[in-house]
């Protein structure tokens, strides 16, 4: 199976060349970057606190860690109400609506390591943020 | 560095921005084209990744389910 990706990824008039002189870039690989003109990769995070800010969502999830609160759940398989629009201001949370794509969190994976140096000097990692929602996006720029 | 900074000014960028100049974070997460946006919930896992353009209003009702969830 993946024998047959290989050879489909291979780029047009590579395959099979008697002779050939130059032993073509090796494109088969699970990531192409180094084919890609390589600019400026940045990337950015986003804690929702920043995100948020200006959605009155962040006052909640400060309060989030406070056992005091009734816990919202999403793991309440039995009841599946129907996901309305007003999703932070239910106190059970349903599961996530179709429309919007999150995976269900039983089927999310953990996250790979992220550590940079941000333009700031600071170094961000992940785990920072943990107890918060993260935005990371990638992007070039040039 | 110093581009990376004028960029951050220009735009008025709130959160943390770097360059991934050798790869290896883009590499890490997959990510073969850009843009690329992945979510991450409170516990680190991800909960959804949209390889494309994605717009800021369906980022937002991403964003507050998932502040809404337990850590």
């Amino acid at each position: 199976m993946y024998r047959d990706s290989r050879r489909f990824n291979r780029p047009i008039g590579t395959a099979a060349r008697p002779g050939g002189s130059a032993e073509p870039p090796d494109l088969s690989g699970p990531f192409r970057l180094a084919s890609f003109p390589v600019k400026q990769r940045l990337f950015l995070l986003a804690a929702t606190v920043l995100a948020l800010a200006g959605c009155g969502g962040s006052r909640q999830a400060a309060q989030e860690p406070a056992t005091t609160t009734p816990a919202p759940s999403v793991t309440q398989a039995t009841t599946p109400k129907p996901a309305t629009s007003g999703l932070a201001a239910t106190t059970t949370l349903g599961p996530p609506p179709r429309a919007l794509a999150i995976l269900p969190a039983g089927e999310r994976r953990t996250a790979p390591d992220l550590s940079v140096t941000a333009f700031d000097g600071r170094t961000v990692t992940l785990g920072g943020f943990r107890g918060q929602p993260v935005v990371v996006n990638f992007f070039e720029s040039w | 560095m110093e581009d990376g900074r004028a960029y951050q000014r220009r735009f008025a960028v709130p959160y943390p921005l770097a360059n991934d100049r050798s790869g290896q974070t883009w590499a890490r997460w997959r990510v073969p084209y850009q843009p690329v946006t992945v979510v991450v919930d409170k516990q680190g896992r991800i909960a959804k990744r949209v390889d494309g353009e994605v717009d800021a209003e369906t980022l937002a009702a991403v964003l507050t389910y998932l502040v809404a969830e337990r850590g």
